[in-house]
């Protein structure tokens, strides 16, 4: 290489080294965005939000509130992020309407009257005539164009994005902002010639066009100039896309389902990192929210090109919390980009499509007809109450889909992890309601005898070691099947079973094995370190008593330190005690049933609601009915169920495990 | 006595019988004067009228004088001195002859007690050593011949032993097959002396002496006349050289068998033979092969220090009290046969008490359908007196019936055999309650000394009329509502549907030892490998594709978990072919169970095939026609 070339190469190389370690790039870590499926996301536009409505938006991803909100119920919005602090929180403003009697609205919408008084007469749009040209009644149209006379030496254009960084974002409330009014012509909204630089003369409609079009970029890039943390998204301006993060397709299939999957797919392609794009369904403005059919289809499309989805009542009110079955369908990671299995995909063709997760799968009928579609496998349907008659649990390899209708299907679990359960029973897994959450199903490993207490630690989502407890003998294997331990807790000549539980009692990030014996023992509980090396016992009722205990391990108040939960066996009273990791009585304990009753307790551990603190499941022993009973940290009763017939008093066995991998555990029940 | 002598009443002293008129005494030829003449009688009559005896006894003690005369005068009063002129010449005569007698008796008691010495021409005398030998020693005879008269020619001794003795050595002159050795002519005064050693061998009870006499004679002329003399010699034995080992026990009980061995040890000098071992038990005793009397041992000849065998096996079948055995040797054969030793055994045959037992080998298994099981009636040990009576063996369950197998009529018991089995049959199952039935035997005996005895065995336990209920159901559907099997619901032609099958077996109230649950696939079935139990520690569910035979085992169930239940689940993968279109799929065979109880009872039961139609199914129900 020449020496002139040389020296060139090393300052191009230093100077692009410089650019990509000192220059500032717009910094989202602070906000993940999701990337299992179902995304959630609702177009709420309400000016006030109570602490009700706000408990019922944290649940979704990704929630779009009006600018106002900021001002009249700003801790409804951190009671949000509070409740879910992954969730997207954005601002709605319009970029190119007002409200004409914003003026009059200061109390509510301050923001508005603000922007009003801000907005001298020259940046209206007007026709050549000088009248103010208006789309959606009670509002005026803003002339976001350059062409737009310089009041003070700005524009709307530019005055608007620094409103919004100084007057909205600026409030620290809100993740991003997103602006109405993508228009991609304004010949159409204004409803006639425009006159963009108040010279009493019409642009043609072309010119116009072009002009407004560009207006609205400066609008978009000047945003994300001032404020570069922020997100920027519009709503339905596809033509937008590469010059913001996302965009809202309202409406859904506006133009057509192969249309609109197209245009998603493409914002999706366009938009700048990190990218939303949200698609809303809605009823027509009918108020249907039984339409399941219709959300269910809106669903299924989001979910084959990644999109965010909301449904609600229709552009005439966007304000509802609807809630559906679907949307807690763990479906996981997507695995393929969605694919055509009825015949050509082309560009998004009309016909059954398919997408695969890593737990489940979403088949779409974009066609005009019923179809049957081999699903190839077993899937099995959700457990709902929305829509019982296809939300009815069912495993099939094959699924019945009507026209303009869409199907989430979970693939059928087959073991549990991260809860102990006796080897070769039938379980049953429920949410903290009491709802079924999943089709229960036979759990037995043939490395095992029947009834041998099994337990797979899960650390970081992935399988950790095996434990088992077979009679006297305890063993614990690592994710190799290696023999990690193998000892006796209570010496080889113990007749009984010991009852294991799992758990980081001290914090170090590892986990302690905590045993003890299910009939006997008067509730002493053993500690080893997953070596089998004894670390401390403790006793945890009385010395009077003689009987067995169950017992579990659980972070109940968040501190990343496993508390052990101690529950009366058979023959002792429906005590339960909680002690810390060194056997340390935290709470004295509570009744979890009836004093009288005699059957004993089952007791298991963990995250039912994603709060980062352990609930408490109990069940009763034989004698009781098959009672759950879910309490928090502290003793207070959260929840209750029968799993089975109630009837039946041979008694449950209890666990809690996060079979589905979505950050929630469920409520396991194992009939004796 | 003052108020006797004083008394008036009483009389004088003498007067017996105050008021009375004074007995009239009289003399004995007054009252025979009396009587001839028809008077009042004989003495003591007091007046008219027949003679009384009585008073006249009494007379004598009133007047005794009167009526003790002697005997002499009474005899010559009644015989001669009324009735004949001649009365005194005959009674002269009478004392005569009476005198004689007397002087007759008097002589020969004193010739009795006094013999006088004989004089006898020779004699032969026997001098023996040892004096007092043992048995089955040998010992010498020394014969010692005197001639005390004239001279005697041609002595000849002969020497008659005992049967049992055996001559060892003797003269030369000895002539043995005629018995006689000749002395030589023996002046007046002469004595010759010979010896011969015998085998003395003689018969012995324990603890009694045994004597034998050895005789020797010795016969000569002597003044033209042939006389014979013997000398007999006793020779009282004193223990013996031979030795039997053989011992019974003090006591033994009633039905008791039991070998006695017998040995015999020759502790002779000499070789015996042949010898004959006989051991003979008497009494309660006899031998268990019960066709002979006694056992016998023979041996041609028996060394010295050698022993003869015969082991004895007994049984005690017979009363209480003293029993034995007789143990007897004997020497030669045919007529020459002699005991030459003789031994008792004594023992006691005594009550058991309530030691006896009765035992039940083999199993009884009722089964809740019917049916007829023989039942097998060991008894291992009679240990009960029978006596002239019935012995009763009496079957006695609970329920109350009664099984007499057997009534021994004493002559019946004479023959009865150890170990005598009975066999019997019940009709099954027996109505008992639920918390089973003991069976056990009940003899009832009468024994010799009349006391009644009645002894149970030990029970065996039957269980309750076991009620298996086993149910082989399929599911596709759980009872909640879950899904468990996988594939279309109605099956289809050429597709695959999966079901579950559980066999369930009703609460039993018993410790079970072992359960056995056994199917067939059909074709068009197969097995998935997915199986579990309900029972802790129970073995998984098994299939031989072999033989199409889906198998499941559980042993040792405590009752605690009996009770629950048990159960079993698996599932399998139909897949109907054409010829199921329209039709039911059977999904698994009809299914047996088998069960033990740790009592012994056993039981089977089965289910039916377990079809497509998944009746207890409700949400399957009618789905199951294969499309």
């Amino acid at each position: 290489m020449p020496a002139g070339k040389g020296k060139k190469f090393i300052v191009f190389f230093v100077i692009s080294f410089l650019l990509v370690t000192v220059c500032p790039w717009p910094a989202f870590a602070a906000r993940a965005v999701k990337t299992t499926a179902p995304k959630t996301a609702n177009f709420y536009l309400r000016w006030t939000l109570s602490d009700e409505e706000a408990r019922a938006l944290a649940k979704w991803d990704l929630v779009i509130l009006d600018m106002e909100v900021q001002s009249n119920s700003p801790s409804a919005i951190r009671l949000m992020r509070q409740l879910n602090p992954s969730i997207v929180i954005l601002a709605y403003i319009t970029a190119a309407e007002i409200r004409s009697d914003a003026a009059n609205l200061g109390e509510i919408a301050p923001l508005r009257r603000d922007l009003l008084a801000a907005i001298p007469d020259e940046w209206f749009l007007t026709a050549p005539d000088g009248g103010r040209r208006s789309f959606w009644s009670g509002t005026w149209i803003v002339n976001l164009t350059d062409r737009a006379p310089q009041v003070n030496g700005q524009r709307w254009n530019s005055y608007l994005p620094r409103f919004v960084k100084e007057r909205v974002l600026a409030s620290g409330l809100w993740d991003g902002v997103l602006y109405d009014n993508a228009w991609e012509n304004i010949s159409y909204f204004a409803g006639g010639p425009v006159d963009l630089n108040r010279d009493g003369r019409a642009e043609p409609a072309g010119d116009a066009d072009r002009a407004w079009r560009e207006g609205l970029k400066a609008i978009y890039r000047r945003t994300r100039e001032l404020a570069p943390d922020s997100l920027v998204l519009e709503n339905d301006g596809p033509l937008y896309a590469a010059e913001v993060n996302g965009l809202q397709f309202e409406n859904f299939p506006n133009g057509g389902w192969s249309a609109v999957l197209a245009r998603m797919s493409a914002a999706g392609r366009e938009a700048l990192a990190p990218k939303f794009v949200l698609v809303n369904a809605n009823t027509a403005n009918t108020g249907n929210r039984a339409d399941f059919q219709k959300m269910r289809y809106g669903l299924g499309s989001a979910m084959l090109v990644d999109a965010y989805y909301g449904f609600d009542y229709g552009d005439q009110n966007h304000g509802q919390t609807w809630w559906y079955d679907e949307y807690e369908a763990a479906l996981g990671r997507a695995l393929a980009p969605a694919s055509r299995v009825d015949g050509p995909a082309g560009k998004w063709n009309a016909g059954i499509w398919r997408r695969d997760f890593g737990a489940g799968l979403v088949i779409v009928n974009s066609g005009a007809a019923e179809k049957l579609v081999n699903l190839g496998a077993d899937f099995e349907r959700l457990h709902g109450d929305d829509d019982a008659e296809r939300n009815d649990g069912v495993i099939s390899s094959a699924a019945s889909l009507p026209a303009a209708d869409a199907l989430l299907l979970l693939k059928p679990l087959g073991e549990v992890r991260g809860a102990a359960f006796p080897n070769g029973t039938f379980v049953r897994i429920f949410d903290a309601a009491g709802e079924v959450r999943r089709t229960g199903f036979f759990v037995k490993s043939s490395r095992f005898a029947d009834s041998a207490r099994l337990l797979t630690r899960v650390a970081r989502g992935e399988n950790r070691e095996v434990i088992a407890a077979e009679g006297p003998r305890v063993r614990v294997f690592d994710e190799n099947n290696r023999t990690l331990a193998d000892f006796y807790p209570y010496g080889k000549n113990f007749r009984g079973a010991i009852n294991i539980a799992a758990g980081d009692l001290d914090g170090d990030g590892g986990s302690e094995l905590v045993t003890t014996e299910a009939d006997s023992g008067g509730g002493r509980v053993s500690v080893f370190s997953l070596t089998g090396k004894k670390v401390r016992e403790f006793r945890t009722f009385g010395d009077a008593y003689t009987g067995g205990a169950a017992l579990a391990a659980g972070d109940l108040d968040g501190d990343g330190r496993a508390e052990i939960v101690v529950g009366a066996g058979p023959g002792g009273g429906p005590h339960l005690r909680i002690f810390d990791g060194a056997g340390q009585l935290l709470f004295p304990g509570f009744f979890a049933y009836a004093p009288k009753f005699r059957g004993g307790l089952s007791v298991a551990a963990g995250d039912l609601d994603g709060d980062g603190r352990a609930e408490i499941v109990v069940g009763a022993g034989p004698g009781g009915g098959p009672h759950v009973r879910v309490y928090n940290g502290k003793g207070k009763l959260k929840s209750e169920f029968f799993a089975r017939e109630k009837t039946n008093t041979a008694g449950i066995e209890v666990g809690v495990a996060d079979l589905e991998k979505d950050g929630k555990a469920e409520v396991l029940v194992f009939p004796r | 006595m003052p108020e006797e002598k004083n008394n008036p009443a009483l009389g004088k002293p003498g007067d017996r019988w105050p008021g009375k008129p004074a007995p009239v005494v009289k003399t004995f030829a007054e009252v025979l004067r009396e009587a001839a003449a028809g008077g009042p009688g004989r003495p003591g009559n007091l007046g008219p009228g027949r003679p009384n005896i009585f008073i006249g006894t009494l007379n004598i003690f009133a007047a005794p004088s009167r009526y003790l005369t002697s005997p002499l005068a009474r005899h010559y009063g009644e015989r001669y001195e009324s009735k004949f002129r001649f009365a005194k010449t005959f009674f002269a005569i009478d004392l005569a002859l009476l005198a004689a007698a007397l002087v007759l008796l008097v002589a020969d008691l004193a010739l009795f007690v006094y013999p006088g010495k004989v004089r006898v021409p020779f004699a032969a005398e026997i001098a023996i050593e040892p004096k007092n030998p043992r048995n089955g020693e040998i010992v010498s005879l020394f014969i010692t011949a005197k001639n005390y008269g004239g001279e005697l020619l041609e002595p000849r001794l002969s020497l008659h032993l005992p049967e049992t003795f055996r001559l060892i050595d003797f003269p030369s002159a000895y002539d043995s097959a005629a018995n006689s050795l000749a002395l030589g002519t023996m002046p007046a005064g002469a004595s010759r002396k010979v010896a011969f050693r015998v085998l003395a061998l003689a018969p012995a009870d324990e603890g009694t002496e045994t004597r034998a006499n050895v005789i020797v004679s010795l016969s000569g002329s002597t003044r033209g006349q042939l006389a014979e003399r013997t000398g007999a010699k006793e020779i009282i034995f004193d223990g013996s050289v031979f030795s039997v080992n053989a011992s019974l026990p003090p006591q033994v009980l009633l039905g008791d068998e039991f070998e006695l061995p017998v040995s015999f040890k020759n502790g002779a000098a000499v070789p015996l033979g042949p010898l004959k071992l006989s051991v003979c038990p008497s009494g309660a005793l006899t031998l268990a092969s019960g066709s002979e009397k006694c056992i016998e041992a023979t041996r041609s000849l028996l060394g010295t220090g050698e022993s003869i065998s015969a082991p004895a096996y007994l049984a005690v079948a017979g009363d209480y009290g003293e029993t034995a055995v007789k143990l007897a040797v004997l020497l030669g054969e045919g007529e020459e046969t002699a005991p030459i030793f003789g031994q008792t055994l004594r023992t006691m045959v005594v009550d058991s008490g309530a030691t006896v037992t009765l035992a039940i080998p083999g199993a009884i298994a009722p089964t809740a359908q019917k049916g007829t099981l023989p039942l097998l009636v060991g008894l291992k040990r009679l240990s009960v007196g029978l006596k002239a009576e019935n012995a009763k063996i009496i079957w006695a369950p609970e329920s109350g019936e009664e099984k007499i197998l057997a009534s021994l009529t004493s002559e019946e018991l004479a023959d009865f055999i150890q170990k005598r089995v009975w066999r019997t049959a019940l009709a099954l199952p027996l109505p008992v309650n639920e918390n089973g039935a003991r069976l056990f035997a009940e003899m009832s005996v009468v024994r010799s000394d009349g006391e009644r005895l009645k002894v149970h065995s030990v029970p065996i336990r039957l269980p309750a009329t076991l009620k298996v209920e086993f149910q082989a159901t399929a599911r596709y559907w759980s009872e909640e509502g879950e899904q468990l099997g996988r594939g279309p619901l109605p099956p289809r032609v050429g597709q695959k549907t999966e079901y579950w099958i559980f066999w369930n077996l009703a609460p039993i109230k018993e410790d079970l030892e072992a359960v056995t649950v056994s199917a067939k696939l059909p074709a068009g079935v197969s097995w998935t490998g997915k199986e579990t139990s309900g029972v802790p520690g129970a073995g998984p569910v098994i299939y031989n594709s072999f033989n199409r035979t889906i198998r499941w085992s559980v042993g040792n169930i405590p009752r605690a978990a009996a009770e629950q239940g048990i159960s079993a689940a698996f599932a399998v993968l139909a897949l109907p072919g054409s010829d199921e279109r329209g039709k039911e799929m059977t999904l698994v065979g009809p299914a047996t169970v088998q069960l033990k109880t740790v009592s012994g009872a056993e039981a089977s039961a089965s289910a039916p095939s377990a079809t497509t139609a998944l009746p207890l199914d409700a949400r399957a129900k009618g789905r199951g026609i294969v499309q």
